[in-house]
C-alpha cells in the first residue's frame, strides 16, 4: 500500500537516525516522479538524471546536518527544481528564464481516449490545446504538482512562487474551464453527427 | 464551484485512482460507485475532465533508475573510503536482479530492525558482489569481514566456545560484537553450503541462496532470514522457537527437519516438513493472523499472487534429496526442474518454444554428475534436444 505523509515522515526520521535502508525506500519511491517532473522543466535527459543523482547523494551525505526534517517530498521537489534551474543557467540553455520560480514547464498531454472517430479526436485535441495554451507554464507546473505528488497547496505555492490560496483557486478554475469548454465541444460533436 | 469537485480533488485516493490506477483502487471505487449511484455521473465526469490533464510522462527506464542509484553508491563509497569508514549497506530497488548478481561493496554489516517486514525488503534489495578472487560461497561476518569459502561445497560451524570453523579447516574467533548485528552466508549459483548455527541447528543452503543469521541467539526466539532454498535440522529448544523468515511467510518450529524453497523469482514458496512440527504464518499476520500447522510429509505451497496456502501430502524425502546431490521428480513441469539445474550449475537455459516449459517429466538426477550428463538425461525424459549455444547458455529444441 502506498505510504501517506505521516509514514514518509517516519521513513525520513529513520533515515536521519542512520537507517540506510530508509534511504533506499525513499529513492525507490520518488526517483521516477522526480524524473517526470524534471524532464518537463528541461528536455535534457542527462541533466535531469545528474540532478537526481546529486540530490540523493547530498541527502545521504548531509543527512546529519539537516536540522529541520521538513516534509520529505517537498524537500525533494524543491531541491531538484533549484538544482535543475541552477544547472540550466550555468549551461546557458534557456535565456528566457527571468525568475527562479518560473520555468517553462512543458506540457505534453496524453491523447488517451481511443476514439473510433478521428474527426472527433481532432476536435478534442484542438479544444484541449486552446485551454492549455491559456494556462501559463507556472500554472501547468502547479497542476502537475497537484496531481502527481502528495504536496499540499502551501508547498506547491512555495515551489512555483504563488500563494497557497492562489494555487487552490487556479486548480479549481482550470477544472471549471475544462467543463465549460467541453460543454462546447460536445455540442459541435453532436452537430457533426447530425450532418452525417 | 461544484462541491463535488472539491470533495474529490482533495481526496488523494481519488486523484491517485484517476492518475495512477491500480487494481486495489479500481476495486474501491467500483464498490463506491455501486453504493452511491447518485454520485456516479459527477464522479465519472470529473474523472474525464481530470484525465485531460494527464501527462504522457517521460519516465526513467528501469536500467536508468538502477544506474543512477549505482552512481550514488559509488560516490558514497568513495567518500567513505576517503574518510576511512567501512561502507555499509545500501539497498536498492527490488527489481535489481538479486538472484543473478551477488556483489559485496566494501564490508557489509546488517542491523536487525524491530520492523520485521522492512528488514526483509531491505535484504531483498541489496546488491551483493562476490569478490573477484574467489568463486565460492561468501561469508560476511557481523563485524563486516568478507570471507571466501572457496570450495563449491563448503561448511561453516559456529561452536559453543565462540569460534567459527570454516570448511573443517580454518578457525575464526568471533568477538563480542553488537548482539544485533547479523552474519550473511551467500551461496552463488553453482554452489552449496552447510552451516551449523550457534544452537547446533544445521542448515544446508542450496545454490542461489542467502541466509542471514546472528552469531548467537540471544533473545526470546531464534530467527533467521532466508532467500532461496535451505534444508533445516533444527536443534530442539522448547523455550526458544526457531523462526525462518522468507519474503512473505515465516515458519516457526520447536525442533525438527524441514525444507523451504523461497526463491525470489518463484511465484510459490514451498515448505516441506520431514519430521517434527512447524507452524506457518504470513509475515504481517499479527497475533490473530491465520496460522497453519504442518505435519510430517506435508507440503505447504504459499502463492505470492493469491496469498493463499495449500497443504498437500508428499514424500518429504523427495524434496530434500538435493542435500545429497540428488533430485527426484514426478510429473513436474520441465521449466521447474531446469530452473533448479540452472542454479546448480550456474548456466542459463532458454526455450525455443514456450510450450516446452510445461512438459511434464519424471525421473531422478544425480547432481554430482557433470552438467552434460544431467542435460542428456533431461533430454531423454522430456523428449527434447538441448543444444549448447556457448559456455553457459543452452536452448531447448524439438
Amino acid at each position: 500500500m502506498a505510504k501517506d505523509r505521516n509514514q514518509w515522515i517516519e521513513v525520513w526520521k529513520r533515515f536521519r537516525l542512520g537507517d540506510r535502508f530508509a534511504f533506499s525506500e525513499i529513492y525507490e519511491e520518488f526517483a521516477d516522479v522526480l524524473f517526470a517532473y524534471g524532464i518537463k522543466i528541461t528536455s535534457d535527459r542527462e541533466l535531469v538524471k545528474d540532478c537526481i543523482q546529486d540530490l540523493f547523494f547530498n541527502i545521504y551525505r548531509y543527512n546529519i546536518k539537516l536540522q529541520q526534517p521538513e516534509y520529505l517530498e517537498f524537500y525533494l521537489f524543491r531541491s531538484l527544481k533549484n538544482d535543475i534551474v541552477r544547472k540550466i543557467k550555468n549551461k546557458n540553455q534557456q535565456s528566457s528564464l527571468t525568475d527562479e520560480n518560473v520555468v517553462l514547464f512543458d506540457l505534453k498531454f496524453l491523447a488517451e481516449h481511443d476514439s473510433h472517430d478521428p474527426e472527433s479526436e481532432e476536435l478534442r485535441i484542438e479544444a484541449l490545446r486552446k485551454i492549455l495554451q491559456t494556462i501559463s507554464p507556472q500554472k501547468r507546473e502547479m497542476l502537475f504538482l497537484k496531481f502527481s505528488t502528495g504536496l499540499n497547496y502551501a508547498e506547491i505555492g512555495e515551489i512555483v512562487g504563488m500563494k497557497a490560496d492562489a494555487v487552490k483557486k487556479q486548480v479549481y478554475r482550470t477544472l471549471d474551464d475544462l467543463r465549460d469548454r467541453f460543454g462546447e465541444k460536445l455540442l459541435s460533436l453532436f452537430t457533426i453527427f447530425i450532418r452525417r | 464551484m461544484a462541491f463535488y469537485d472539491q470533495k474529490y480533488i482533495e481526496n488523494p485516493m481519488f486523484t491517485d485512482w484517476v492518475f495512477r490506477p491500480n487494481p486495489l483502487l479500481d476495486r474501491h471505487w467500483e464498490k463506491y460507485l455501486l453504493n452511491h449511484p447518485e454520485e456516479e455521473a459527477q464522479i465519472l465526469e470529473l474523472k474525464s475532465r481530470l484525465l485531460e490533464l494527464k501527462y504522457a510522462d517521460e519516465t526513467l527506464l528501469p536500467e536508468e533508475k538502477i544506474e543512477i542509484a549505482e552512481h550514488v553508491i559509488d560516490r558514497i563509497e568513495y567518500e567513505d573510503e576517503n574518510q576511512k569508514r567501512r561502507t555499509i549497506v545500501l539497498s536498492l530497488m527490488k527489481y535489481a536482479a538479486v538472484a543473478v548478481i551477488f556483489a559485496v561493496i566494501g564490508g557489509l554489516v546488517v542491523y536487525l530492525k524491530s520492523d520485521n517486514e522492512s528488514v526483509y525488503k531491505q535484504m531483498a534489495g541489496q546488491i551483493v558482489q562476490i569478490p573477484s578472487e574467489g568463486k565460492g560461497p561468501v561469508l560476511i561476518t557481523a563485524s563486516g569481514e568478507n570471507l571466501n569459502l572457496k570450495k563449491t561445497s563448503s561448511s561453516v560451524d559456529y561452536t559453543k566456545t565462540g569460534t567459527v570453523v570454516l570448511n573443517n579447516d580454518s578457525v575464526l574467533k568471533t568477538f563480542a560484537e553488537d548482539s544485533k548485528a547479523m552474519n550473511q552466508l551467500i551461496i552463488p549459483y553453482g554452489n552449496q553450503s552447510k552451516l551449523m548455527l550457534a544452537d547446533n541447528t544445521v542448515v544446508w543452503l542450496n545454490a542461489g541462496s542467502r541466509l542471514v543469521y546472528p552469531t548467537a541467539f540471544t533473545g526470546k526466539t531464534r530467527e533467521v532470514l532466508l532467500f532461496g532454498e535451505a534444508y533445516f535440522e533444527v536443534a530442539k529448544n522448547a523455550e526458544k522457537p526457531f523462526i525462518v523468515k522468507t519474503s512473505d511467510i515465516q515458519i516457526k518450529v520447536l525442533g525438527t527437519h524441514f525444507n523451504v524453497s523461497a526463491y525470489a523469482e518463484d511465484k510459490v514458496i514451498q515448505t516441506v516438513l520431514q519430521e517434527g512440527s512447524v507452524e506457518l504464518s504470513k509475515n504481517d499476520a499479527g497475533i490473530f493472523g491465520e496460522r497453519i500447522i504442518m505435519k510430517p510429509n506435508q507440503m505447504a505451497s504459499f502463492s505470492k499472487t493469491t496469498s493463499e496456502t495449500a497443504l498437500s501430502n508428499v514424500d518429504a524425502s523427495y524434496y530434500i534429496l538435493w542435500t545429497k546431490g540428488l533430485l527426484s521428480f514426478d510429473e513436474v513441469d520441465f521449466d521447474r526442474i531446469l530452473k533448479k539445474v540452472e542454479r546448480f550449475y550456474n548456466i542459463s537455459v532458454d526455450f525455443s518454444e514456450p510450450t516446452f516449459r510445461a512438459i511434464r517429466i519424471s525421473g531422478k538426477l544425480d547432481l554430482k554428475g557433470t552438467r552434460e550428463e544431467v542435460l542428456e538425461y533431461l533430454e531423454k525424459v522430456s523428449s527434447t534436444k538441448i543444444k549448447k549455444l556457448n559456455e553457459n547458455q543452452y536452448i531447448v529444441n524439438k
